[in-house]
């Protein structure tokens, strides 16, 4: 049931600049849109490098992802369970990306996995691995930048949502593990899909950290926002090019909440 | 099949804390309701009994094993002590049967079986046909007889319940009161209420419970006819 709140009202003049929030939100891609060129477009989204391009965003957005998943819902259930001085030192160290300009990342990333590191020459050595410049830092460096999105999302809902279920399942003789696969996580399902939406949307977007340390070879670690900035430069393509992929990168994320959105279950909406 | 009721055993109920001095002994299969005034420590006693609070001091034993003290805690989950609250607190992602199996689970039974035990669980409290409904498709009293049933489908050797009434309208109360007397069946439980009502319908026996101690414990009738507090005496005069 909806029902409209006519209790507490707006002031009215508040009105002007929400609308002119709107606008800037919407504008800029109104004015995008305006500059495509439709007869090119379908040339220039099809081309290899677009599709190239686009293969690879989506490809290490999932990969991102889901190291994001893997490493951050074990996070944010310690971070929801711990006491408050250990949960907000984990979550200011966690929030780091999100103040940190990307390309400060990407230069961080290259200094602990670059060959001159003892990291970087530990993975060289033991397993023959370099990380800098290969599709692999792409991944690295989108879940770099987008791991804080999900473990906050998801913190937020574990903390708001378990604990009462969470101990009544105890006093019925649940062990931790049967509690966290019964209980805890699928009540934190919401949570866990917005998380993985904003971390998904972040890694595609993902720009300064990838062009640092993974670099911008079309084909090997070229995602599509550096081809849109690569196009956009005039390399060899013009901005008509830029503009189809930045179309075409709009409507690849329009198309993931979307498919996300059909997949959420009714229940918890 | 046994769908209920783990053997019942003596449990000597010891819980000393700062502000608590409680000793029960409960013979198998009986029921005590703990009454007393707001902040004489029911609440204290229940959450240490189950372990859902750590003492500090002190201690808490169930048939001579320590369960917590201030160096160890034995978690909840391996208490068998069972708690059933004033709010039902199911699952509220699954469904009637779901909750109930959860339970069983828990309690070591494969997974058909605990759902056949759910099943039977529902029949058993006259929901039968409820049993794929989801918490919010069922009354307040339908929810606090599933949240009953789950309980004992952890085969719980203590059943603690905490005023399972009180959020209920009069005739859901009562109707729950006499699903509890009848599926009690040998499990042993303390009943903390304000109502004298639940230890009339529940509990052969009283404690009265006033600033931590134990003022009186005798069989309800004893209490009635000759109460050894003001607080009693109240408490009596609702009879």
């Amino acid at each position: 049931m909806t029902r409209r709140d006519t209790g507490t009202g707006t002031p009215f003049t508040l009105i002007a600049p929400a609308v002119l929030g709107v606008a800037l939100l919407i504008l800029p891609l109104v004015a995008l849109v305006g500059r495509a060129s439709w007869a090119t477009l379908w040339q220039d989204v099809t081309s290899p490098v677009a599709l190239d391009a686009l293969r690879l965003s989506v490809l290490s957005g999932l990969g991102a992802t889901a190291l994001c998943l893997v490493l951050g819902l074990p996070l944010a259930l310690l971070m929801a369970r711990s006491g408050p001085r250990l949960s907000a030192l984990l979550r200011a160290l966690v929030a780091v990306p999100l103040v940190l300009p990307p390309m400060v990342g990407g230069v961080a990333l290259l200094f602990l996995f670059g060959r001159t590191s003892p990291v970087g020459r530990m993975l060289s050595d033991a397993f023959d691995l370099t990380l800098p410049f290969t599709p692999a830092a792409v991944v690295l460096a989108q879940a770099f930048v987008a791991l804080p999105f999900l473990v906050l999302a998801v913190e937020g809902t574990i903390r708001s949502v378990g604990g009462r279920y969470e101990r009544t399942a105890a006093t019925l003789g649940a062990r931790p593990w049967r509690v966290l696969w019964h209980v805890t996580l699928p009540l934190a399902v919401p949570g866990i899909v917005v998380g993985v939406i904003l971390c998904f949307a972040r890694a595609i977007g993902e720009f300064g950290a990838t062009a640092l340390f993974a670099g911008n070879a079309p084909g090997v670690t070229q995602t599509m926002p550096l081809a849109i900035y690569t196009a956009f430069n005039g390399a060899g393509t013009g901005r008509e090019t830029a503009v189809a992929l930045s179309l075409l990168l709009l409507a690849t994320a329009v198309v993931v909440l979307l498919l996300v959105r059909a997949w959420r279950p009714g229940a918890l909406k | 099949m046994n769908a209920g009721t783990a053997g019942a055993l003596d449990a000597h109920v010891v819980v000393a804390h700062a502000s608590l001095d409680v000793r029960l002994s409960l013979r198998p299969g009986e029921v005590v309701a703990v009454m007393g005034p707001s902040g004489a420590g029911k609440t204290t006693l229940l959450d240490a009994l189950s372990g859902l609070t750590r003492l500090d001091a002190g201690h808490v034993a169930v048939d001579g094993v320590i369960l917590a003290d201030a160096n160890h805690h034995v978690p909840p989950s391996r208490r068998a002590i069972g708690l059933l609250g004033q709010d039902p607190l199911l699952f509220p992602h699954m469904t009637a049967v779901g909750n109930i199996a959860f339970a069983a689970r828990s309690a070591g039974s494969p997974r058909a079986e605990a759902v056949t035990i759910a099943q039977e669980w529902m029949r058993r409290i006259g929901l039968a046909e409820l049993g794929d409904r989801r918490p919010d498709q069922l009354s307040g009293g339908q929810r606090q007889r599933v949240a009953l049933a789950r309980a004992l489908a952890a085969r719980p050797r203590l059943l603690l319940l905490d005023e399972p009434f009180s959020s209920l309208d009069v005739q859901a109360a009562a109707q729950l009161r006499e699903v509890v007397g009848e599926h009690l069946n040998g499990t042993t439980a303390v009943i903390v209420s304000h109502t004298l009502a639940d230890a009339q319908s529940l509990a052969p026996r009283l404690v009265i419970l006033e600033d931590g101690r134990i003022t009186q414990d005798a069989p309800l009738g004893d209490v009635l006819a000759a109460p050894a507090t003001p607080f009693a005496g109240a408490v009596a005069a609702t009879a």
